[in-house]
């Protein structure tokens, strides 16, 4: 009668009164492919979610730079379960990013349980090696999806672009279980997400930027194919 | 960065070694894709031993009078006139006039100038447009010289990556002619400028070894590059190949693709990749026949010719039109090859046997008619004369017959047109398509219509595509003549359209999918197409997302009236549905059309015999009529959805829940009891029940007993608490709560 429930991270998240499952964050002054990037990501990762009972993958789209941030993006912010960050260089520029950030941060904390190494944040890296600040350089982030991005105009058009999006859907899933652990306390969470600031990064940890150098190859013979 | 109004490529061509026929295939390809009516920009910027102008000569002999190396000295001059920011960034604002001066020097027609190539299928010329390496006066070895780049990049890291943007929105094809060897120049064109390169080598060590490596370095430091996130795609191209040493030409093949296959394994990320089939199209053979001057093979011989430069070059630029070398793989597997390219040979073959044996024979004719004429002195003028005119009026039949055996354009396009239609394979039939659409300049000949109506139709109903906005984009334009759509449009193109607006709406682009929708209901309509029911539901969807509630609703009562007209009941209800949904923040305004369509649609549901939907819609009914205040209605909602549930606990305990709430705000408490405890019992039985709304019910409940049975109630929840198994038992207990 009352046996372990059959439902799965995905319908449990609803019924706990989360409205998104993923909200995905990313700068506005990306250049066109980032933009693309983010939107097959996210359409593949709701594709995904479809396919396993439904999930709602929430696209932040403030059409323009300058719009005035929504107040409601908040809250949907704070109805997501997890975030998706786009790392690029100008992650780091945008307010609405860095007010995002600090959200999704401090949910985190009240949200997963004490002890664990997960984060409810999930970083992707569109560069290898962008300048990081403090805070992001203790999370762990993705570069899986780089190789794809390098290879070709369109990423599904990889072999491996579904194995990586159902790897992180996979890992969606996970940190949605430990998210769902104890029922949020909306009204905390809510006034929590209406009041935050913006992230101050914090630099200063940074590698110093090197100097810049045009591109330049080194070539050895250690190809054995060729010998 | 702004979006581009073209989506045009930049595509680098490197060597590691000289004289491996880098400039010859970026004069070849550059040619093709010209007579394909791309507008290409050729860039020549082996500043040290320039030569690509020798390709494409200008008229009249003039000299060159400016190029790359000038272009660059003005644009260090104009950028330096601006106050720089101090390192790369995104800003828009920050970025602006850097663009604006690089974008206004990349129209300044002076540092290029057009040359016209020949096609040798229709025999037309058609333009391209060369920037030379500069104007080639007694200052140029000095500009080159003194021009450091190394100091330039630091100054302004931003300027290759707008230079990219800026060429790629004047041009379809901009192909550069890198420098070789190890240089600043080298990467800047390898890594900077480029979203392809072409990594052109011959078969020895010490060219193989450079490129790979250059490959690998190349896309590494793409990989790294904090702001650029366009692909770098690699394309091998094997050159010079000697077909007469067979076992050594297999060898090094697959040392190439060996090595190769190694690279993109590692820096792609493409586990046992296999480019055997790319490897053994993508290799341009050595014809001691153009080792001789600078002679572009496309524009000399046809490239229909089997094992010609010209069928090598052009496989090979058919390839780079590809997105990536595993899609330019795909295209040349062996039914892509093309049974037209075959037959083309063929009649190529026969139409030049026949004319050289029509050739041998006016011959003959002619001699016989001079040994005629010198053995007949007393032939007369007139006999020569004849003889004289045979041997023209032959010439002339031979040319005729030689030119209307050569493959024609409108052979080949009735050709490729069948293909199209033939084949199953959308990505095949939209390349095929392309290729029509530079064959035939008219965008409204039927032909090409009907092959973009074909690709509309395999990418909407071939099992396992994905229809994609792009393709669909294309397919659809191309099947109206880049015409708009109108009531005499396919039905296909119409439905491509509406899925066209689905995907854009599933992409969370509202207005555009609005766009679309608005020009596929009329054309719907005019056609009486029942699908038009669906378009205007999507269309309200699309109004909705974009926070244009009334213009939903207004899209809504349209889809409606289409829907009764048609007495489709199903939709009927769907809309019904949605109307309700977007009525719901606003109950009270929206009360009489609430009752209105929740009763219709509860009579609906039961001729639909849909019992689930006709009990939710009553308790929807029930919520929205008691929001609004309207507490005996929604008491009578919550009674007939009760009434209608289908005898599952699941369903029955929510509304029961309902019912207790608002005799509660009626102030009744005895039958507020009754329905809490009724619903109690009904959740006892519900195999999946939702704990936390459970809970909240309990603890109303609890709230409206007196104390005694409080206390009894509490100390069964203390017990449940205490044991964390959530069996039917503690819940049970709670009986102990009943009223006095």
């Amino acid at each position: 009668m009352m046996a372990a429930l059959p439902e799965n991270s995905l319908e449990r998240c609803l019924r706990l009164g989360f409205k998104n499952h993923v909200f995905v964050s990313w700068p506005h002054l990306i250049e066109d492919r980032g933009a693309d990037i983010v939107r097959e990501l996210a359409g593949a990762l709701q594709n995904k979610f479809n396919n396993e009972g439904g999930g709602v993958v929430y696209v932040d789209d403030r059409l323009k730079s300058g719009e005035k941030w929504d107040p409601a993006l908040r809250l949907n912010l704070c109805r997501s379960g997890v975030m998706l960050a786009f790392l690029v260089r100008s992650y780091f520029k945008s307010d609405y990013c860095a007010i995002e950030w600090a959200i999704a941060d401090q949910l985190q904390q009240q949200r997963l349980p004490k002890g664990t190494t997960r984060g409810a944040i999930i970083p992707i890296l569109l560069s290898e090696k962008p300048p990081l600040p403090a805070q992001v350089k203790t999370t762990q982030c993705r570069k899986d999806f780089l190789p794809l991005i390098t290879f070709s105009q369109l990423l599904k058009s990889h072999p491996q672009w579904l194995v990586l999006v159902s790897q992180l859907a996979e890992e969606i899933m996970e940190i949605l279980d430990l998210v769902c652990a104890q029922p949020p306390d909306w009204t905390a969470q809510e006034e929590l997400a209406r009041k935050a600031v913006a992230m101050a990064w914090d630099f200063s940890v940074a590698r110093p930027s090197p100097v810049l150098n045009l591109p330049n190859f080194v070539v050895e013979e250690r190809s054995s194919a060729i010998r | 960065m702004t979006q581009s109004p073209r989506f045009g490529q930049v595509i680098t061509f490197y060597s590691y070694k000289g004289g491996v026929g880098r400039s010859m295939a970026v004069a070849n390809v550059a040619t093709l894709l010209a007579q394909a009516q791309r507008k290409v920009l050729v860039i020549d910027f082996d500043l040290e031993a320039p030569g690509l102008h020798r390709y494409f000569p200008p008229p009249d002999g003039e000299g060159e009078s400016a190029g790359t190396i000038d272009f660059f000295t003005q644009l260090r001059t104009r950028l330096q006139a601006l106050a720089g920011p101090p390192e790369w960034s995104e800003a828009e604002q920050a970025l602006a006039p850097f663009r604006a001066v690089i974008e206004k020097l990349v129209r300044d027609s002076g540092f290029v100038r057009e040359a016209w190539v020949k096609s040798p299928i229709d025999g037309k010329d058609y333009p391209l447009h060369l920037m030379p390496a500069g104007g080639f006066g007694n200052d140029y070895p000095d500009l080159v010289r003194r021009f450091d780049w190394l100091e330039f990049y630091r100054a302004h890291p931003y300027v290759f990556q707008l230079l990219a943007h800026a060429l790629s929105s004047e041009y379809d094809y901009i192909l550069i002619d890198s420098r070789t060897g190890l240089t600043d120049v080298g990467g800047i064109c390898t890594v900077l400028l480029p979203q392809k390169l072409v990594l052109v080598f011959t078969p020895n060590r010490q060219s193989m070894i450079g490129v790979v490596e250059v490959a690998e370095q190349a896309i590494r430091q793409r990989k790294e590059h904090p702001s650029e996130l366009r692909p770098l795609a690699v394309f091998p191209l094997l050159s010079r190949v000697e077909n007469a040493e067979t076992i050594l030409q297999e060898e090094w093949i697959e040392r190439g693709r060996r090595a190769f296959q190694m690279v993109f394994e590692k820096e792609y990320a493409l586990p046992n990749c296999n480019l055997k089939v790319y490897f053994e199209a993508a290799q341009i053979p050595h014809r001691s026949f153009y080792a001789y001057g600078e002679v572009i093979a496309v524009q000399r011989e046809s490239h229909a010719k089997q094992g010609s430069l010209a069928a090598a070059f052009r496989s090979f630029a058919e390839c780079l039109q590809q997105d990536d070398v595993l899609a330019a793989q795909r295209l040349l597997t062996p039914q892509a090859v093309g049974s037209v390219a075959i037959e083309s040979n063929l009649r190529v073959a026969a139409a030049e046997e026949q004319a050289r044996r029509l050739a041998e024979e006016l011959q003959a004719q002619k001699g016989l008619a001079i040994q005629a004429a010198n053995r007949g002195r007393r032939l007369s003028q007139l006999t020569v004369g004849a003889a004289v005119l045979l041997v023209v009026v032959g010439l002339a039949t031979g040319y005729w017959f030689i030119k209307s055996q050569r493959p024609d354009v409108a052979a080949i396009v009735q050709a490729r047109s069948n293909e199209i239609l033939a084949t199953g394979d959308p990505s095949r039939a939209r390349h095929l398509a392309e290729e029509l659409n530079r064959l035939v300049p008219d965008k409204q000949d039927p032909r090409l219509r009907s092959a973009w109506t074909h690709v509309a139709m395999l990418e909407l109903t071939t099992p396992g595509v994905e229809p994609s906005t792009v393709n669909l984009t294309q397919a659809v334009t191309g099947a109206l003549g880049a015409g708009p759509l109108a009531a005499d449009s396919p039905p296909m193109v119409v439905r491509a359209s509406k899925t066209l607006g689905d995907l854009y709406l599933k992409g969370g682009r509202y207005q555009e999918a609005v766009d679309i929708y608005d020009k596929v209901v009329p054309v719907q309509q005019a056609g009486k197409d029942p699908t038009v029911v669906d378009t205007l539901i999507q269309k309200a969807r699309a109004l909705e997302q974009s926070r244009d509630v009334e213009g939903a609703l207004a899209t809504l009562r349209l889809a409606e009236q289409e829907a009764r007209n048609r007495q489709d009941s199903k939709k009927v209800a769907e809309i019904l549905r949605t109307e309700v949904g977007l009525w719901a923040p606003n109950a009270s305004r929206f009360l009489p059309q609430i009752r209105t369509a929740t009763q219709e649609l509860a009579g609906l549901y039961d001729q639909l015999k849909r019992p689930e939907d006709r009990r939710a819609v009553l308790e929807q009914r029930g919520d929205l009529l008691a929001r609004a205040g309207d507490v005996a209605g929604a008491s009578e909602a919550y009674k007939a959805a009760r009434a209608a549930g289908s005898g599952s606990k699941s369903s029955e305990w929510p509304v029961l829940a309902k019912v207790a709430r608002l005799a509660l705000a009626k102030k009744q408490k005895t039958s507020a009891i009754t329905s809490y405890l009724a619903a109690l019992e009904a959740m006892l039985d519900d195999p999946k029940p939702d704990l936390i709304k459970m809970e909240e019910i309990v603890d109303e409940y609890i709230k409206i007993l007196d104390r005694a049975s409080a206390r009894d109630a509490r100390k069964a929840l203390k017990w449940k608490a205490a044991n964390p198994a959530r069996s039917s038992a503690d819940w049970i207990a709670l009986k102990y709560g009943q009223p006095r």
